[in-house]
């Protein structure tokens, strides 16, 4: 695991233009930020073509990022691949294509793992964005309620109050598999 | 039914991360593709002059739509509480009154006033029923976080205040803001109960122990208030 202290290195390096240092941020969170953008996308070129956004963003507006005391640098780069996939979900079409969705299994470094809790997975599909955001950051990214309040830009209340309530919305839908 | 339902939430959340695993995906080719489109000028970290962004275009239209709006809100959101939609508003309101260059005392007896509506608050959440659900137990934590934070904010105007006054002889208008204190501690006193009321009714653990670990900063914001009392008990000279 690499410490933040690295990390904020290979940012100063990235922003005086260093390819190399740039390169390095990606290999370390491109893995995380896939599987936060699979997630809601369930379509594997999107989500890569949506990962390649996120980092040619961040790149993008390097010059703008402002080390925080408590804030990580993966917070900035989560809070821009939720936008971007805010940004994707408005202009995608209202009613997906069955092929569109894949069978993600195919995928999945543990398939077992993934069958086991393909419910879970078609449930989560079925609930708004923001539902599915906050219970993926908060329990799959295993990330604080003020890390997620800062990537979803709400106040650590509503984060707490969206958790709560896209738990409760999917437990309605989980039904008795929920017991 | 909610230790059921706070049960059932447990399960699905170690479900969720139970099923937590990566993902294959092209990480290589990616990159290329990557680091090629970062050779672009237009996508250069350094003097790149960007058209407007999403994110400025949703703060100025944010700014512009506060600004049409504030007079009729403020009036309307004067009332409203921790947790209620309009709070952001009223608070807003409160800390644009306190920017104003206000007298001394005046600033004073705006803060308490702005306490004694934290307090009211919380006593109007005492009254709704407790079997209510997590929302409610959210609105208690704002509660106890704006009463401890606007509790704090009047104790330190006020020993600071105090402090101006000690050092310049005037003794008498240093003793009146005793009293203001000596209210404010009471008034905590009786929410500080209502509070821990809460902690041991709650069936959340998690729930229990946010309000408990606002509680405990309510307390000592409590005892602060309750030391600077003390101190001028102490040097006070009695006759």
């Amino acid at each position: 695991m690499v410490e933040e202290a690295q990390i904020q290195q290979l940012v100063a390096k990235a922003k005086q233009q260093d390819r190399v240092a740039f390169a390095q941020i990606y290999d370390t969170f491109a893995q995380q930020l896939y599987n936060f953008l699979l997630g809601k996308l369930a379509h594997k070129e999107t989500a890569e073509d949506l990962l390649q956004t996120v980092f040619l963003k961040a790149w993008s507006n390097l010059n703008k990022y402002e080390p925080r005391a408590n804030a990580k640098f993966s917070t900035w780069l989560f809070q821009i691949a939720n936008f971007t996939l805010i940004d994707h979900w408005r202009t995608r079409k209202p009613t997906v294509e069955i092929n569109e969705i894949e069978n993600l299994v195919q995928f999945a470094q543990k398939p077992k793992l993934y069958e086991e809790y393909a419910y879970l997975s078609q449930a989560l599909q079925t609930l708004p964005l923001a539902y599915q955001t906050v219970l993926d950051l908060r329990f799959r990214q295993d990330l604080s309620v003020e890390e997620a309040a800062h990537i979803m830009n709400k106040s650590r209340v509503s984060i707490r109050v969206l958790q709560h309530r896209a738990i409760r919305a999917l437990r309605k839908k989980l039904g008795d598999k929920a017991i | 039914m909610n230790l059921f339902n706070s049960e059932l939430n447990n399960k699905i959340i170690r479900q969720l991360q139970a099923a937590r695993q990566n993902f294959e995906f092209d990480q290589a080719g990616i990159k290329k593709r990557l680091l090629s489109a970062m050779d672009s000028p237009q996508s250069h970290p350094l003097g790149y002059s960007e058209l407007p962004t999403r994110f400025t275009f949703i703060v100025l239209a944010g700014v512009a739509t506060t600004i049409l709006a504030a007079t009729a809100t403020f009036l309307i959101a004067a009332e409203s509480a921790p947790g209620d939609s309009l709070f952001a508003v009223n608070k807003f309101r409160e800390q644009l009154i306190l920017s104003l260059p206000l007298a001394p005392q005046k600033r004073i007896e705006v803060t308490a006033d702005i306490v004694q509506s934290r307090f009211e608050a919380v006593d109007r959440i005492d009254e709704q029923d407790m079997r209510q659900t997590g929302q409610l137990m959210l609105k208690r934590l704002e509660t106890v976080n704006e009463s401890r934070a606007s509790f704090q904010q009047a104790v330190d105007a006020i020993s600071l205040k105090q402090t101006d006054l000690e050092q310049t002889g005037q003794n008498q208008a240093a003793t009146a803001l005793d009293s203001v204190l000596s209210n404010l501690t009471q008034m905590a006193d009786k929410r500080a109960e209502v509070i821990n009321k809460w902690v041991q009714r709650s069936d959340d653990q998690s729930e229990r122990d946010e309000i408990r670990s606002s509680l405990k900063l309510f307390e000592q914001t409590r005892d602060q208030a309750r030391q600077q009392l003390n101190r001028r008990y102490k040097q006070t000279p009695t006759e």
